[in-house]
């Protein structure tokens, strides 16, 4: 009988307990990935679950391997003189063999096929599954041969949980030490580039398995164990040294895509519109003062379509007044990564016909033109002088994948990637795309080009109307499925697009818009790098320097619409007509306030088109509500309770035309659920006057968000207890934010409150700058006093003990005065 | 017949210090060797480097003719080796041990096993870790003896099994070595318990070998002898090297002769030519031990 098979029968009968819980926490677990990926953005309750017993079956299926190696290898331990085997004719290759055998069939094998039918299960193709199994492989014997190698140098499990825990400590201590150094060098020196970082992680990978594997053979064949121990000590330093250190580049950046003669021909320059920026460099030796960088902004010719290029170095050298500085800077580090947001500029070329919406997006495009030592700086500030750089840059162009429906479940599959549409929710200015986006990557096959911020960015677009809109945002929700080797990166994310910002006032992302709607994936590919030479003669820089961030006045203007040259043609379309009321929306965006022009121009509209004005309201309320007050008629009632719950303003209207009793349910309902009501939805509900609606006022105004408004209206309600629901909003208030004690405050002065007026007189209750001035003439009002807020304060500080309330006068009289 | 077990020069230190000194043992094929010392003397290192499971620092021993360093799976199909420190495998039950431990062994004789669970009465279902002792050491010895060893090498077997067990045990090696002719190297500091076994001793002391030979000479060797001396007498400073632990009470005095024969007479009339001797009385082998271990002890002193 083959004595190995004999061994691994032996010990499966052993283990068979921890073998049972150890594959069914390796089946959970896959089974977790496969929920994590498929849970609803929207259920945060389920994402949390899913997601906490994901980790503790992550940590619970290490604990277990750590447990059931020792248990396995100690049964037939290899230090020591007492074990029951050393005496037995067993060959020691035999056993080896045993216990490779188990560990081969039960602790890396079920992981291993998990993975695989969860890749296959999340569509990735077969053959990329397949070149996944050796990696896969190599990562399992990377976890379980240190284990292992600590198990057969020790003979009990409490000595080799001691040594393992003194080899993980020791990791992770040079680890730590390790990515110190690294970040500490790259404060001035030149990232690694993902060639390098992915080639010292398998070479120390594979110095992990070959030095363990090396261990465990060494000890099953001749049992010398402080000789394994050396190895351990060797294998650990050797593991740091080679993951912070080797320059050994195995994996190589990919070839340029371009031409050498395409590449030669872009030139940089410095853009001249922008104007040059300075900002402190952070300097390794805190004691000294820190350099400066000179940034700007350059500008490339000759790029191909739809690219855009990022400096990579820039050796420069800066001459003037007989001095010379020479400098070295990165365009990315540690301190300064390279924003890779969306350039909307590229975006629209590339998406061409369509129109690029602008919204507010702002490309990154500051590089570090020099770093000055400080004393340099200060000498050579406003100082002409000849700038030479030799500029390293990498250019990126935007190449469209796909566009796919807006549709719930719409998706696209290509090579180890695919896009799914979750879900879509549609709102008042836009929606938000809720996009599970899957990537599988092996260390094989993975493109190592350099970094290119996010790889795919998202376009909403309407070929119908010709229109597309870049994403506002996108939110993580992490739920990010890793399989166990983290091949599988899964993301679910919402991309929210928005038509309220900005010139997009006029192209609103509206239900109809929508509908015909498409999400275009467009991947930023890397074509190569190269470098060119740049002069500057005439080179200066200035201690006040520029900002990069601020429009110029002129160039502000050029984005606003000038109400002037807005018109309303006779006989215009409805089209026309809701063009026209966008427009002016978006000329009167700035102000907060009702703009008399522009009610004027949106009542132009006329009664017939109360619709279109109704249904861009929400784009500005202020101005929207005195026009449609004005051409609002009895028989407009459908429209307006339609668009009441959508537009809560509208509720001015429904008391105007006395449609309270129709409006009544809506009107309660949205007090019970919402805390943001305008106040006229607050007073249409007061209006009602129906007592089985004051918890529910009560409660919003305790709660909700206007306090004031919200007093302004149920303050003279029949019935009402005032009293109580002002005292009761005060206590809530005082443990909530400035702004929401400070708008109570002038409430309770005028109920008498004596309370009030010592918290105000003590100084630790800050008040918030948006309502500070009601609160001072409210204090200034009920007392009679003048002065400033410090002064106020001092006085009711001095005199809260000995002051009472007078309800005849609203004031707040000293004690025994009349 | 050779000797089943050879050493030559074996030193085996620890930390400088030798726990085996030059050791030269020779166990003759068939025998029963007793291999006797007081705690912490060098026995249990003397067997596990013949077992090859330590190594040694300076010289060489052969167990079945073949070199310890070389001994492996083919010799240990042929050794029995049951120690009082053995790590057995606890979880198992006592037929799931031998279950395991039958392929390994060619020779297997279920029929014999199935005689010798008879034997020592030991229960099935019972996980070992769960036995007593006793129990656990008859298991060992079952596992080890069912494939018919040609040697059996017993370290301290005894050691904390109660006396009943104790004769089972050695009637059980007695009736089988004598059926079976095997050899068996036993250590043990239990004096009375090997001499119903032995038919040779050796005795260690200190890691070094005092003495090895047939028991049936060592006993025709070692007489006790009391004199009683006269009035006046006095004991000479420099006493025969051969009368071991001397010691006088009164007008008696009681020495041990270790050459014991016609040369031993003389011996004594020439320090005593007055006295009268008690007839010499044959020692038993804990005497022996006693003696010897008690000489060194004074030795060394």
């Amino acid at each position: 009988m083959n004595l190995a098979r004999h061994i691994l029968k032996k010990d499966m009968r052993h283990l068979r307990v921890f073998l049972v819980f150890w594959i069914s926490v390796v089946l959970l677990t896959a089974l977790l990935s496969g929920l994590k990926a498929t849970t609803d953005a929207g259920d945060i309750a389920r994402q949390q679950l899913v997601q906490m017993v994901y980790g503790l079956m992550s940590a619970l299926s290490f604990i277990l391997l750590a447990l059931i190696i020792p248990f396995l290898l100690h049964s037939e331990p290899l230090t020591g003189t007492t074990s029951f085997w050393i005496t037995r004719p067993i060959k020691k290759i035999e056993v080896l063999k045993g216990k490779l055998m188990f560990i081969g069939l039960f602790l890396i094998l079920p992981p291993v096929l998990a993975d695989v039918a969860l890749y296959l299960g999340s569509g990735i193709p077969p053959t990329l599954v397949l070149a996944s199994i050796p990696e896969n492989l190599f990562y399992s014997l990377a976890l379980i041969l240190p284990l292992m190698a600590a198990a057969v140098l020790t003979r009990n499990f409490g000595f080799y949980a001691l040594v393992l825990a003194v080899y993980l400590v020791s990791s992770l201590v040079l680890t730590v030490i390790a990515y110190g150094v690294k970040l500490y060098s790259q404060i001035t020196e030149a990232p690694d580039p993902a060639t390098l970082l992915d080639s010292r992680h398998l070479l120390s990978t594979l110095t992990t398995v070959i030095i363990s594997a090396l261990i465990i053979f060494m000890q099953y064949r001749t049992r010398k164990t402080s000789r394994g121990f050396v190895m351990l000590g060797i294998q650990i330093a050797i593991t740091f040294a080679i993951a912070t250190y080797c320059p050994v580049k195995i994996f190589r950046e990919p070839a340029n895509l371009m031409s050498i003669e395409a590449l030669t021909n872009v030139e940089a320059e410095l853009n001249a519109e922008r104007s040059i920026r300075i900002a402190d460099a952070f300097n390794r030796n805190a004691n000294t003062a820190a350099n400066k960088e000179v940034k700007g902004e350059l500008k490339f010719r000759e790029l191909p379509e739809n690219s855009y290029a990022k400096a990579r170095k820039v050796d420069s050298t800066f001459e003037a007044l007989g001095k010379k500085i020479r400098s070295h800077s990165y365009g990315s580090n540690y301190f300064d990564f390279r924003t890779f947001e969306q350039n909307p500029t590229v975006v629209a070329d590339t998406i061409q016909p369509l129109e690029l919406v602008q919204n507010n997006h702002y490309f990154n495009d500051d590089t570090t033109l020099l770093e000055v030592p400080y004393e340099d700086f200060l000498a050579l500030t406003d100082e002409p002088g000849l700038y030479e750089a030799a500029i390293e840059f990498d250019i990126f162009q935007y190449h469209p994948v796909a566009s796919i429906p807006l549709k719930t479940g719409a998706r696209h599959h290509s090579e180890g990637s695919s896009f799914i549409i979750d879900s879509v929710l549609r709102n008042s200015s836009g929606c938000n795309v809720i996009l599970r986006e899957q990537h599988f990557t092996l260390l094989s096959n993975k493109q190592r080009t350099p970094d290119k911020g996010q790889e795919f960015i998202f376009v909403l677009i309407n070929r119908e109307k010709n229109e597309a809109f870049l994403k506002e945002y996108d939110y993580d929700f992490n739920i990010d499925v890793f399989n166990s080797q983290q091949m599988l990166e899964a993301q679910q994310k919402t991309l929210q697009f928005e038509s309220k910002s900005g010139n997009a006032y006029l192209h609103p992302i509206d239900d109809e818009w929508l509908d015909a709607a498409e999400l275009m994936i467009l991947q930023v590919r890397w074509l190569g790098k190269t470098t060119t030479e740049l002069t500057a003669e005439d080179f200066t820089f200035s201690a006040s320097g520029g900002s990069f961030y601020n429009k110029s006045n002129d160039e502000k203007k050029s984005t606003t619409v000038d109400h002037t040259a807005i018109t309303l043609p006779p006989g215009s379309t409805r089209n026309q007509i809701k063009t026209y009321a966008l427009k002016v929306h978006a000329a009167f965006s700035d102000k907060e306030q009702a703009d008399e022009t522009a009610v004027e121009m949106l009542t132009e509209v006329g009664h017939e088109h109360l619709d279109i004005l109704v249904n861009t309201a929400h784009y500005n309320p202020a101005n929207s509500l005195p026009a449609i007050e004005k051409l609002a008629k009895p028989s407009d009632k459908e429209l307006i309770l339609k668009n009441l719950n959508r537009c809560g303003f509208l509720a001015k209207t429904v008391i105007q035309f006395g449609w309270l009793d129709d409006a009544r349910e809506t009107l309660i309902e949205g007090l019970n659920e919402r805390d943001d009501l305008p106040a006229q939805w607050i007073e249409a509900v007061a209006a009602l006057e129906e007592p089985g609606s004051y918890p529910a006022l009560t409660k919003y105004f305790v709660e909700g968000r206007r306090k004031d408004e919200t007093y302004a209206a149920i303050r003279n309600l029949p019935g009402f207890d005032i009293d109580r629901a002002v005292s009761k909003a005060w206590k809530a208030a005082k443990k909530d934010s400035k702004h929401d004690y400070g708008l109570m405050m002038p409430i309770m002065l005028e109920h008498g409150s004596i309370e009030v007026i010592r918290f105000y007189g003590d100084p630790k209750h800050e008040l918030c700058d948006c309502n500070k001035d009601s609160v001072i003439a409210a204090v200034q009002k009920h007392t009679g006093q003048t002065g400033t807020d410090a002064e106020l304060r001092a006085w009711c500080a001095a005199n809260a003990d000995t002051l009472r309330f007078d309800p005849a006068s609203q004031r707040y009289l000293p004690e025994g005065s009349r | 017949m050779g000797n089943i077990i050879q050493t030559n020069d074996l030193v085996k230190n620890y930390r400088g210090k030798p726990a085996v000194d030059q050791l030269n043992l020779e166990v003759p094929e068939g025998s029963i060797y007793a291999y006797l010392g007081p705690n912490g003397a060098g026995k249990t290192t003397t067997i596990k480097l013949l077992m090859n499971i330590i190594f040694p620092t300076a010289g060489s021993a052969e167990v079945l003719g073949i070199p310890t360093h070389k001994i492996g799976p083919e010799q240990f199909q042929q050794i029995g080796y049951v120690s009082e420190n053995q790590k057995i495998p606890g979880w198992m039950t006592l037929p799931q041990l031998l279950h395991f431990c039958k392929p390994m062994y060619p020779t297997w004789d279920d029929d014999f096993c199935q005689r010798l669970m008879t034997q020592f009465d030991l229960p099935n279902d019972v996980k070992l870790k769960s036995m007593s002792r006793g129990m656990k050491v008859k298991a060992m010895l079952l596992s080890s003896l069912a494939y018919r060893p040609k040697l059996l090498v017993l370290d301290e077997p005894f050691s904390g099994l109660d006396p009943l067990v104790r004769d089972e045990f050695i009637r059980g090696i007695l009736e089988l070595t004598e059926t079976e002719g095997w050899t068996v190297f036993i250590s043990s500091h239990d004096i009375d318990e090997v001499e119903r076994l032995a038919d040779w001793v050796g005795f260690i002391d200190k890691g070094k070998l005092q003495l090895s030979e047939a028991k049936e000479s060592l006993q025709e060797r070692f007489r006790q002898v009391e004199v009683t001396l006269p009035d006046g007498a006095e004991i000479p400073k420099e006493l025969p090297k051969e009368w071991l632990v001397p010691e006088r009470a009164g007008h008696a005095f009681r020495y041990v002769e270790s050459r014991y024969g016609e040369a031993s007479e003389e011996r004594f009339r020439s320090i005593f030519p007055q006295a009268e001797i008690v007839e010499p009385q044959a020692l038993s082998l804990r005497d022996i031990y006693l003696a010897l271990a008690r000489h060194f002890r004074g030795v060394a002193q």
